[in-house]
């Protein structure tokens, strides 16, 4: 998922460790100091950073770093995680898997189900992963109130086609009904008319049989049991 | 002093957290010398797939290469085929012309036998110089790249590889340029090969035996170049090194020091120069913004994602292809160079082209250009 980077504001990629405009650490990853400290104000002048260039200086010039009030990093990964944090695992239904008929447990989610009438699924009709074709996939909206759909981990349902976006679509039941939100993605998110695919902008509104079209070759029909 | 050192860092000031930094050290030639006391080991496929037009011009090539090579340098002539033949070693400017004229084509591509072949003959004497590499098709000893990954190069060496043709395996030839810090070279056109071989003929030099050292508490990591410490035989135009180091939290004092040990090409006289970046810790988020030289992290980036690009059409990913041209074009106008901008407009163009025809043939073709190009602007 893209992340925006704190310090200057730029949007980066998913992978990027450091913000490409700044150089700041991945929040995530970034262990806050205290603030700078009082008893050594910088003075930021023209000549802050030193370039001292000495002609055939001798051998060993140069004193070692020595990092005055910098305190060592802490290694990466112990940052406690914000306190209420669902786990991560729970929340995904892996469809590179064969497709777990039983979802996680209800206790992971903090909201409270969404009265429904009858149970959704997502059927594969095609997808360059030939082992999902034709498999029935639960949305389990009584467990996620959005279901994502992507190709990256963070998404609830994880589709392996690399013409899907790393999010590429959210599909929701308010009141009821059903709706899918295309999160502009590269590709596209289709609807069957009928007669030919036609292109979601936003978030629409669709009905059980739905046929959707994700990218260019991902086909699925939501069913309604 | 027959070189000048300036060192670049993307950073002025540390921050509260971790900030990846670029640099960017660069060595320019002041004063330049008749380039001797280098080694010269030529190796040409001479395989059947050569037979013709591409032999005769590669023949005419070496020969024009050997004539530009100034005196007081070594050259060893090997041609390989199904075996390897080793024509002169380690001679002083060799008559080798009738030689050279009498190679016939026939045979195998035991390429990998005749690079370890020139990287024994190049340890015995220990001497700085080029490995100039002319091929055409895929090596037959050796297909896997890994071993030439792991062939350690004398230091001090630079591989310059020519690849001539659509057949010949670019990846290859860009691993071995690219561990040695050198150039490939690819031929569309065999024709070309007669111009283009001399070229690989250094006259000139600002120093010789070079050594960067970059000196750091903080993990370095370096893009164009392998080390540190980058090991040059010699600078013969301006020399561009570009990498990242780790700014840890509120640092203070000497980030990295960076010192060029060399030869002075003329008297033989050892030299060096010390460059020393120090760092202070940002007042406020707006100094620290303040404090980044955008235009650095810009092209840093930019070379950053050539390499990927080249990665990408290796691996005929040719959607992940266009997105990385598309992400280098933003990169190219943020930094207002126009040559960086010609170059992805070109490779755009190119790769649009290759989409349309949707051959595998033209993405060969376009992957072979841009391993080419990526070697080039690494390195020039």
């Amino acid at each position: 998922m893209p992340w925006k980077c704190p310090v200057c504001g730029y949007e980066n990629d998913d992978d990027a460790l450091f913000c490409i405009k700044c150089g700041t650490q991945k929040p995530s990853m970034t262990t806050q100091q205290p603030p700078l400290p009082t008893q050594q104000p910088p003075q930021p002048t023209p000549t802050d950073v030193q370039q001292t260039p000495v002609a055939q200086a001798p051998p060993t010039p140069v004193a070692p770093p020595q990092p005055t009030e910098a305190t060592p990093s802490p290694p990466v990964g112990q940052t406690a995680p914000p306190l209420n944090s669902p786990a991560p695992v729970p929340t995904q239904q892996v469809v590179t898997q064969p497709p777990v008929p039983q979802p996680p447990t209800p206790t992971v989610s903090p909201v409270p189900p969404t009265p429904t009438s009858g149970k959704y699924y997502i059927l594969f009709i095609n997808t360059p992963y030939a082992n999902l074709i034709n498999q029935k996939v639960p949305l389990s909206f009584d467990i996620f109130p959005t279901i994502s759909v992507g190709r990256s981990p963070e998404n609830v349902i994880i589709i392996p086609d690399p013409e899907i976006s790393r999010r590429h679509a959210i599909i929701s039941l308010e009141n009821g009904e059903l709706y899918i939100e295309d999160l502009n993605s590269t590709n596209g998110t289709y609807v069957y008319d009928g007669k030919i695919f036609q292109p979601i902008k936003g978030k629409q509104k669709i009905d059980p049989n739905s046929i959707i079209k994700l990218g260019n070759q991902t086909m699925i029909k939501i069913i309604k049991e | 002093m027959t070189i000048s050192t300036r060192v670049e860092i993307s950073h002025k000031y540390s921050f509260n957290s971790q900030v990846r930094a670029v640099f960017r050290i660069i060595i320019v030639p002041e004063r330049v010398t008749t380039a001797t006391g280098f080694h010269y080991i030529i190796l040409l496929d001479t395989s059947g797939s050569m037979y013709g037009v591409k032999l005769d011009t590669a023949k005419n090539g070496a020969i024009e290469l050997l004539n530009r090579i100034p005196r007081g340098n070594k050259i060893t002539f090997i041609t390989f085929s199904s075996s390897v033949n080793v024509l002169s070693e380690y001679a002083d400017a060799p008559s080798l012309v009738s030689q050279i004229q009498e190679i016939n084509a026939g045979g195998q591509t035991v390429l990998y036998t005749a690079l370890g072949k020139a990287v024994e003959i190049a340890k015995r004497y220990e001497m700085p110089g080029y490995i100039i590499l002319l091929t055409d098709g895929q090596p037959t000893d050796i297909t896997d790249i890994t071993p030439y990954e792991r062939v350690t190069l004398p230091p001090g060496f630079k591989v310059i590889a020519f690849g001539i043709g659509d057949d010949y395996n670019e990846q290859l030839l860009k691993t071995l340029a690219d561990k040695s810090g050198g150039i490939l070279n690819h031929i569309n056109d065999p024709m070309e090969v007669a111009n283009a071989l001399p070229q690989a003929a250094v006259t000139e030099i600002g120093a010789k035996n070079v050594t960067v050292d970059i000196i750091s508490e903080s993990p370095v990591k370096l893009l164009n170049y392998p080390g540190p410490p980058v090991k040059l035989g010699a600078v013969e135009g301006v020399v561009r090194i570009l990498g990242e180091i780790t700014v840890p939290p509120n640092y203070t004092g000497n980030l990295m020091t960076v010192k060029v040990n060399y030869e002075d090409p003329a008297s033989g006289r050892p030299d060096s120069q010390v460059s020393i970046i120090q760092i202070i810790p940002a007042r406020d988020t707006q100094t620290f913004l303040s404090g980044i030289n955008n235009d650095l992290l810009s092209e840093y980036q930019y070379y950053a994602l050539m390499n990927k690009l080249s990665s990408d059409l290796s691996t005929n990913n040719l959607t992940e292809a266009t997105r990385t041209l598309q992400q280098m074009q933003q990169l190219a106008q943020q930094t207002r160079k126009i040559e960086l901008m010609e170059t992805t407009r070109r490779l755009q163009q190119t790769l649009e082209t290759t989409r349309r025809l949707g051959n595998t043939e033209q993405t060969k073709k376009l992957s072979k250009e841009v391993s080419s190009e990526v070697t080039k602007k690494l390195r020039s």
